[in-house]
């Protein structure tokens, strides 16, 4: 170990240190990149002696981290630092660190077993939010280490090769590590122009700088990574503004930190303001570091942008990659769907190539929990943002057929096309240079059709010949219908591929991007959503056997389009996707009956759908914080279903169509009256729609449907409903005949099976309008309630206030009124003969919040009755058995059958 | 489909694509050659951390130049730049005698690999311009290349990357000593 002999006194450094280690290198003119000093301590597994640190590979591979500091061609460009980044992984069990992760790692958070959609107690012991530094040890545990290194070449006379190379690297545990570029380049710099003398100094100046700061803050905020994806969903600048206000009221009260604060724990001066977060370096006196340092701030977004946090445009590099990719992972079987990708550049920065292969990440959910990626079957996902070819042995045997990683999911960065040389490492190689994509499979290569070729974009005569917009293009494109239906299949142009060619078009930002992703992915798993008879499948995970695909599986496998939100994945989120969907078509077909002529059987049949959806999102929200975190999350980022409907989106080739023309034919105006045109296809794609539709039965009048704002949905959807295998069950609505009759059906998506009796005839007008008008109020009811839910979020009136069109924000103010109003004066009444008889019981916190929500009292000790006696059936009453809350007490149903019988 | 083309285009005209791997110590003018040869001008001399590479063409052949860095570090390396190699560049300098021999174990080490047996083989005995350079023949001599390398085409030829002297005429041998298939 190298540790300092300076004697003179620092400062203490605390536990949780925001470096763990910094270490420096330096090219050696006769033996290559070594390691001159870790500090504070030699990195666990990275033995060192007079030449630098080594780590040597189970199967006996010497690694040289700091050839990954001293990367390939770096004094090509003396005088421009350059980064690189790379991550050591702990090994659980000898408590050192490697390159490559041990096997233990991948299935660190989530037993396999399990299955891959988590049930929803697991979810809340995995996932559940805690605050503060549980959920950094948990989240930003020292388990993987991200290693920021910044190199640089000046030309040096005194060196008798005219040159000095010298690196120096942080090792953290924060993901949004890029945070220390400029502090790390300034150092680097000193740290070269020193004499060697001080240059230990100069990197133990470094340690103990970081280190005197209190990142707590600024760590917790970016743990909470549940508010951070409501955030990362807002698009809409005048939305992030009013979250951003200048006097910091409602970004305080959202992320829940005193806006008064202006200094961390350890005494340094904190500035924050317009999101972001400024924390000076007061209590920090270097040794041999200039003083121009500490006046330097450290800033940070409070917006946690991505899993890590990068500064590359996806425009144009990122989706020119997955254009290209995409349609060859596309033609990939199933049995050959783990890939090995090698992105190698030696015109652009290893900055740009790390940030590259760790945007790539991110795009596959990459490093939201624990060390690796989960991805198909359960297999992790490996990133190495930069390699080196010293380390390309110790790579094959770590994914040889006979190892651990062997179908594991590959994704390395590099600047040395030699490892194109190296075939067996990858599957495939991306020159970043000049945009190319290789297949290892020669073979295969060789059978492409110049027609394919074009269509797949793999060639570059695609750039000179071809717009892939052009007639002459889908002319060619034509011919291929003639081929099988699997080669076709194969070929296809699926959605993301088919946004991916608009987003390009458009040039659109990262958010954008990132939003379109996320709708996309929210209509891929609605078109996988199973049909009732196996619906156990998805609820019940436990029960998968190994050797069959789950819904994460079946979405990868179906779509191959690169781009995972695994959180989307999650038991509950289906739920409500779920839930979602089926209000969404719910509403729509509600809009499309003509209500003069349609008897009130129908009517209330169709309404009672929407209120048994509305009803169970409600009890799913009011479950605890984080369902309704989720909730918003899936409001924000809830598509239009025009494709999901339209279209089969599992094996629909898009490549001919025209989206933004069916859109621009089937959209008019939105719901803040905006016409289709003032926004372009994308942006209209990524509006907001979700808070809508929730509210949109406020404005539903039994004698008007046409205030009942719903998702314009063009003819084709229309046709394509009785098809649909959840909508026919909505169509079994219409199997009402008489009287008393007693109907079965279930509603989309999952959503409650009930038996609705209803009493009144199409005849008995007068009676039914009655039982009809009660249950809009009822149906309203919830729907304010479940919005006034929303509104109780720290964000949630922003959105509420943003997204809801002006009728609808009218309508709630003045139905929430309504509601205010009835509580208080229930809590004046007198107690009635039907007052609870255990108004002692104990209840815990999210049962009490929840008690105070629907502003009644607990009666009943099950929390699913709670639900159904106090929360709906306070004015209007009919017999139900809920599928989701499972139990309705008996008592409540004779109240109801009580009711029916005054009818 | 682009480089297919290409290769059509040049077999039609004549041309000829191929991979040269130039090896060496550190410090015996590998990148100095390279792009005397691609630039003609001498680069600042900074040590190669990796590789280089670089096309240079004459006489209708495409010299895919591999220079990959010469310090002990990197010399287990070079094995990796050794799959598809149609003829080894080794350079010494002609002037570090008290290195020679550890150039000697390092080039035999080289084609001692299996990889390497198919390929021609051009030793530049470079720095000829310095006062105490070893001639040609005598680095000839030295490497006894004549008793050891009796199914391999070789060739030493004295070289100064500075004039570039000797460099066309290393890059001719190989054209004419290569397959022309």
């Amino acid at each position: 170990m190298i540790r300092s002999q300076n004697t003179r006194s620092l400062p203490i450094v605390h536990s949780d240190d925001n470096t763990k280690y910094v270490i420096s290198a330096e090219f050696d003119n006769k033996q290559g990149a070594i390691l001159k000093y870790q500090y504070p301590k030699c990195i666990p597994g990275f033995k060192t002696n007079t030449q630098g640190a080594y780590t040597t590979t189970e199967d006996g591979h010497i690694l040289n981290i700091a050839s990954l500091m001293i990367p390939d061609s770096v004094e090509r460009n003396p005088g421009k630092p350059d980064f690189t980044m790379f991550v050591l992984y702990k090994d659980t069990q000898t408590q050192e660190y490697k390159l490559f992760p041990t096997v233990e790692h991948p299935i660190n958070h989530i037993d396999l077993s399990k299955g891959d959609i988590l049930s929803e107690q697991d979810e809340l012991e995995t996932t559940s939010e805690l605050s503060g530094v549980s959920t950094l040890n948990k989240d930003e545990s020292d388990d993987t280490l991200y290693f920021l290194n910044v190199v640089n070449t000046i030309i040096d006379e005194s060196n008798e090769r005219g040159a000095s190379i010298q690196a120096i690297a942080m090792g953290t545990s924060m993901r949004n590590f890029l945070i220390f570029k400029p502090l790390i380049v300034m150092v680097l710099h000193y740290y070269m122009t020193y004499p060697r003398e001080d240059r230990l100094q100069v990197l133990i100046d470094f340690f103990v700088m970081i280190n005197s700061l209190d990142i707590s803050l600024l760590r917790t905020i970016h743990s909470r990574f549940r508010l951070q994806r409501i955030l990362q969903s807002i698009t809409d600048l005048d939305v992030i503004n009013t979250i951003f206000d200048s006097n910091m009221d409602n970004y305080s009260r959202i992320m829940k930190f005193d806006k008064r604060i202006d200094e961390d724990s350890f005494g340094n001066r904190l500035i924050i303001q317009n999101g972001k977060i400024a924390q000076y370096f007061n209590t920090f006196h270097p040794v041999v570091l200039s003083e121009f340092l500490i006046q330097l701030p450290l800033r940070a977004n409070l917006i946690k942008t991505d899993p890590i946090p990068l500064e590359l445009n996806y425009n144009n590099k990122i989706l020119k990659f997955l254009s290209l990719l995409i349609p060859e992972i596309n033609k990939l079987d199933i049995t050959s769907f783990v890939r090995k990708l090698v992105i190698n550049s030696t015109y652009f920065s290893k900055d740009l190539i790390s940030q590259f292969v760790l945007s790539l990440s991110n795009l596959m959910g990459g490093h939201s929990h624990g060390n690796s990626v989960p991805y198909f079957k359960n297999h992790p996902v490996l990133f190495f943002p930069y390699m080196d070819i010293s380390m390309v042995d110790a790579l094959r045997s770590h994914i040889e057929p006979e190892s651990d990683f062997a179908n594991s999911f590959v994704i390395i960065g590099t600047a040395n096309p030699i490892f194109k040389f190296q075939p067996d490492v990858w599957d495939f190689y991306y020159d970043l240079d000049n945009e190319l994509l290789y297949n290892s499979d020669k073979a295969g290569q060789e059978k492409l059709t110049l027609k394919q070729e074009l269509k797949n974009g793999t060639s570059s005569f695609k750039k000179l010949l071809v717009n892939p917009h052009s007639a002459t293009f889908s002319a060619i494109l034509n011919n291929l219908d003639e081929e099988s239906t699997d080669l076709h299949y194969k070929n296809r142009t699926g959605l993301t591929l088919k946004f991916i060619q608009y987003l390009q078009d458009g040039v659109h930002d990262n958010e954008t991007v990132k939003s379109v992703f996320r709708r996309i992915c929210i209509l891929q798993i609605i078109a996988l959503l199973p049909t009732e008879n196996d619906k156990i499948k998805i609820i019940v995970p436990k029960k998968i056997p190994n050797s069959e695909l789950s819904l994460k599986d079946e979405y990868i496998n179906t779509y191959r389009d690169f781009v995972f939100f695994p959180h989307y994945f999650e038991y509950s989120s289906i739920q409500m996707i779920k839930q979602m969907n089926a209000l969404v078509i719910a509403l729509d077909n509600l809009k499309t009956l003509d209500l003069p002529t349609t008897s009130t059987e129908k009517i209330y049949s169709e309404i009672s759908i929407v209120y048994e959806i509305i009803k169970s999102i409600f009890v799913t929200i009011c479950t605890n914080k984080q369902k309704l975190d989720d909730f918003i999350d899936i409001l924000l980022n809830f598509p239009d279903l025009q494709l999901s409907t339209t279209f089969n989106l599992r094996r629909q080739d898009f490549n001919r169509l025209d989206l933004e023309k069916i859109f621009k034919s089937n959209k008019q105006t939105d719901y803040d009256g905006k016409s289709y045109e003032s926004l372009g296809f994308v942006d209209n794609f990524i509006k907001v729609n979700g808070l809508e539709y929730i509210a949109t039965f406020l404005s539903f009048s039994v004698n008007d449907t046409t205030t009942l704002f719903s998702p314009n949905l063009h003819l084709k959807y229309k046709t394509n409903i009785g098809r649909s295998r959840s909508l026919k069950n909505i169509f079994s609505l219409n199997q009402i005949t008489s009287s008393n009759s007693h109907l079965e059906y279930s509603s989309p998506g999952g959503s409650p099976k009930k038996r609705n009796t209803i009493s009144n005839s199409p005849k008995n007008i007068s009676g039914g309008s009655i039982v009809l008008e009660k249950r809009i109020i009822k149906i309203k009811r919830v729907v304010t309630k479940l919005l006034m839910k929303l509104e109780r979020h720290p964000i949630g009136p922003i959105l509420l206030e943003k997204y809801l069109s002006k009728q609808s924000w009218s309508l709630f103010t003045s139905s929430k009124g309504g509601i205010i109003k009835s509580r208080a004066m229930m809590f004046e009444k007198p107690p009635s003969k039907f007052q609870p008889r255990h108004t002692t019981l104990p209840s815990s916190h999210s049962r009490t919040n929840l008690s105070n929500e629907i502003g009644t009292i607990i009666e009943h000790p099950d929390r699913s009755q709670d639900f159904s006696n106090d929360t709906f059936d306070d004015s209007v009453n009919i017999s139900m058995e809920t599928g989701i809350s499972g139990i309705v007490s008996k008592a409540n149903k004779h109240h109801s059958e009580i009711f029916y019988d005054a009818q | 489909m682009g480089n297919s083309i290409s290769k059509t285009l040049g077999k039609l005209f004549g041309s000829r694509e191929m991979k040269i791997l130039m090896l060496g110590l550190d410090n015996a003018g590998k990148t100095t050659i390279l792009y005397k040869l691609k630039l003609n001008k001498i680069k600042t001399s900074t040590p190669t951390v990796g590789f280089n590479v670089e096309t240079v063409s004459y006489k209708n052949v495409k010299f895919n130049m591999w220079d990959v860095g010469g310090q002990e570090r990197l010399r287990p390396l070079w094995r990796h730049y050794f799959p598809a190699t149609t003829a080894l560049i080794f350079v010494i300098d002609s002037s570090d005698t008290e290195r020679l021999n550890e150039a000697k174990e390092e080039l035999y080490s080289i084609i001692s690999e299996k990889e390497m047996e198919n390929v021609v083989l051009l030793v530049w005995a470079n720095k000829q311009d310095l006062k105490n350079a070893m001639k040609p023949q005598e680095v000839s001599d030295f490497l006894q290349l004549s008793d050891n390398l009796k199914n391999q085409l070789w060739c030493v030829i004295g070289s100064n990357a500075l004039s570039g002297q000797g460099l066309l005429e290393g890059l001719s041998w190989i054209s004419n000593n290569t397959s022309k298939k």
